[in-house]
């Protein structure tokens, strides 16, 4: 959320993507694990970074220039346009391509390439923090308190055919409970346990969901009491 | 079968989140759609602009084809859409 209001905010930053660059977006997560092509390629290049240095163990996020043969050109973990744009000028200044070919992608690890499911749904989710807190002067903390987050919910086949005959499933409840009451609006967020969902109801009728939820860890330190409100 | 096919198309589904320690009064119906509108991106965001590949091997063989490096942007939780 925070590049996406900041680095990729930046017209310059932007015409050098469009332009002059061959821009990827990656969950590296996923993409340091997977056998095969997608995930040897991503391991080489990240591996000459300064993330590599604990064999993958841990997280290798952040921005990366790299060549068509494999060779890191640059990597940066830290925010602001100035700097990244900067980083990528010089990148350009004595950019020589190399002459290789695509490599060919061979076979595809399912485990880290999940399709939605089959006659289901792909629900869009945001996040966005309300009130509560003094005005920042600070310009992320600003960023932080205002931009929205992103994410998906797939709804099977099942709970979609449920939803279309007026009743909500209690995987649905749960599911959304668990993974999307989230608050991502800074990153990743931690999902709630099964047993930290004390309560997740939610009912159709009439077009419109009513519903109430009680999440909390298991030493209250972390949690809230909610109301849903939704039209299908 | 048509029927079901256009069932999956129409079912939409829009759920807003209301804290009750900061709105303790009833969710009502007019603050569900104030939220909503609230929580519906602009559809031009500048970070929308950018031709995103998804895949590294597909922007890697661009690269090679179009003689460009490759800008990654590698996230915890997928940066176009996890986050």
């Amino acid at each position: 959320m925070l590049d996406r209001e900041s680095t990729f905010a930046d017209p310059e930053i932007i015409k050098l993507l469009q332009t002059r660059f061959i821009p990827v977006a990656l969950d590296q997560a996923w993409q340091r694990r997977p056998k095969g092509a997608e995930g040897g390629c991503w391991r080489r290049m990240a591996g000459q970074g300064d993330r590599a240095s604990e064999g993958f163990r841990n997280t290798t996020q952040g921005f990366y220039i790299a060549a068509a043969d494999g060779k890191l050109l640059a990597y940066n973990n830290n925010r602001g346009p100035e700097r990244i744009g900067r980083v990528m000028n010089e990148i350009l200044t004595g950019f020589q391509p190399p002459k290789v070919s695509g490599i060919s992608r061979q076979r595809v690890d399912e485990r880290y390439n999940p399709l939605p499911p089959a006659g289901g749904l792909v629900l869009r989710v945001r996040a966005k923090v309300l009130d509560g807190y003094e005005p920042p002067t600070d310009p992320w903390r600003q960023i932080f308190q205002s931009a929205l987050s992103r994410d998906n919910m797939w709804v099977s086949s099942r709970e979609h055919t449920a939803l279309a005959n007026g009743q909500v499933t209690s995987s649905l409840a749960q599911r959304l409970a668990r993974f999307h009451l989230v608050d991502n609006t800074r990153g990743e967020a931690p999902m709630w346990e099964p047993a930290e969902v004390r309560q997740a109801e939610l009912m159709l009728a009439g077009g419109q969901l009513r519903g109430s939820v009680h999440l909390e860890t298991a030493n209250g330190r972390r949690g809230y009491r909610a109301q849903l409100l939704g039209e299908v | 079968m048509r029927l079901h096919v256009w069932i999956c198309g129409a079912v939409f589904l829009q759920l807003a989140l209301g804290g009750v320690k900061l709105h303790a009064d009833e969710f009502t119906v007019a603050r569900y759609r104030q939220l909503l509108e609230e929580l519906t991106p602009p559809a031009d965001a500048p970070w929308r602009t950018i031709p995103w590949k998804i895949s590294l091997l597909d922007a890697q063989q661009a690269a090679a084809t179009e003689g460009k490096p490759i800008f990654i942007w590698a996230m915890d939780g997928h940066p176009l859409g996890c986050t």
